[in-house]
């Protein structure tokens, strides 16, 4: 008794459709080295162009007295409640 | 030809694909005028924004865009391939001629959108990449699938795709798309119509076997050429108009007012002809193929003073002008 439920094989494939699906994985495979070239690339220029000195704190800020934001001006009566009640902020 | 006979010509006699095969699938002629009307934009931006782009990331951002060219034709390959088979000029495309199967076609345009866009996105910034993925999903989804076997204004409404090469290069490099980038477009979207409707009064016949509503086949040769000029004397001062703006110097408005006023030349003969009619003279079409071609050196030209003006230098500032 034959086997119904087994897969439908493939039809064997040509020596010239052979060489020519080689030649597109080759082809396939340089398209995605090159993809993975120019993401890197735009990668490494994107993180040259920042500034990711101890200043620049592209992650984080390690020098609160240079990169914090300049105090707001506050209503005149309020600077001294500020300062009694220490550095509030 | 039926649709079926169609589909039965798709599938005979395949043979292997070669490397050859797949670059016709992103229509490499449509993507070069693409890659140049970008690079035009990228190019006059930097020059009249003053805001310069790395040139690697141009680079990158120029072949984010003819990438995305390309899928937007393999897309289109996959979805007209039942019409291309019919088609003489296009029966010999990769897919009707059983090179390349539809599916893979379609993965591929899939494929390479995704790229083209992720591409764009990392090596500019995502205005430019959101114009991109709409301009690929406008002439794939909205021109190809809904427009051009519908109506007659196919290739008005869907020219906007081809024109938005221009907007993208400009919003690569500064992040808008200001009124410059807008006047480019509208250039591209205006020569559009007389581009592709000089080409189809030679080809009626076979988009009336496939069934595509051109508008010869829909209202007549007649038509199409009193269309043709009506156009082209919208598009000949509407060339020039970047002059005022600021943005085209003396060399683009001696170009713009040049070349404006051949192409009105040869749509004034065209109009006068009997191309496109039953029985019409070999004079009548040659002025029609005339057109045809001189319509793809104005496009390039206009383009290519764009960018000797704003990347070569060749700028020159009209009198009195913005």
């Amino acid at each position: 008794m034959s086997d119904n439920n087994s897969p439908p094989q493939p039809e064997p494939l040509s020596p010239e459709a052979r060489r020519a699906r080689k030649k597109r994985n080759v082809w396939l495979a340089l398209a995605l080295f090159a993809f993975v070239i120019l993401v890197a690339l735009t990668t490494v220029i994107r993180l040259g162009d920042s500034d990711l000195g101890p200043d620049g704190g592209f992650y984080w800020r390690n020098d609160p007295e240079s990169s914090s934001p300049p105090m707001p001006d506050l209503p005149a009566g309020d600077e001294d409640k500020v300062n009694s009640e220490g550095d509030e902020q | 030809m039926s649709s079926t006979d169609a589909s039965n010509l798709i599938d005979t006699q395949p043979r292997p694909a070669t490397a050859g095969d797949y670059v016709q699938l992103m229509k490499p002629r449509i993507m070069m005028l693409v890659v140049f009307t970008a690079l035009a934009g990228l190019v006059a931006a930097q020059s009249v924004s003053g805001v310069s782009i790395n040139p690697v990331m141009a680079a990158i951002a120029t072949l984010a865009v003819a990438l995305g060219s390309g899928a937007a034709g393999a897309i289109n390959m996959w979805y007209d391939a039942d019409i291309d088979a019919v088609m003489k000029r296009t029966s010999t495309r990769p897919i009707p001629s059983g090179a390349v199967p539809r599916d893979e076609a379609l993965a591929m345009g899939l494929i390479m959108s995704g790229v083209s866009v992720l591409l764009m996105w990392l090596a500019s910034n995502a205005l430019a990449a959101g114009l991109l993925a709409l301009s690929i999903a406008y002439y794939g989804w909205f021109y190809t699938m809904l427009l051009k076997r519908r109506t007659p204004q196919n290739i008005v409404v869907g020219g906007a795709a081809g024109a938005f090469p221009p907007v993208i290069g400009w919003a690569a490099v500064t992040g808008t798309a200001p009124l410059d980038a807008w006047l480019l477009f509208a250039i591209i979207f205006f020569w559009t119509p007389p581009h592709f409707w000089a080409l189809s009064l030679l080809a009626h016949k076979e988009y009336k076997k496939a069934g595509v509503p051109m508008l010869p086949v829909t209202h007549g040769a007649a038509a199409t050429r009193n269309q043709i000029l009506a156009y082209t004397i919208f598009l000949a001062p509407l060339g020039a108009l970047p002059v005022l703006t600021g943005l085209g110097g003396i060399v683009y408005g001696t170009v713009a007012a040049l070349l404006g006023a051949i192409f009105l030349a040869l749509a004034f003969q065209v109009w006068r002809s009997d191309a496109g009619d039953e029985g019409a003279s070999s004079a009548s079409l040659k002025r029609a193929k005339g057109l045809f071609g001189f319509s793809i050196l104005y496009l390039f030209i206009m383009f290519a003073a764009l960018i000797a003006e704003h990347g070569f230098g060749a700028y020159v500032a009209i009198p009195g002008v913005a």
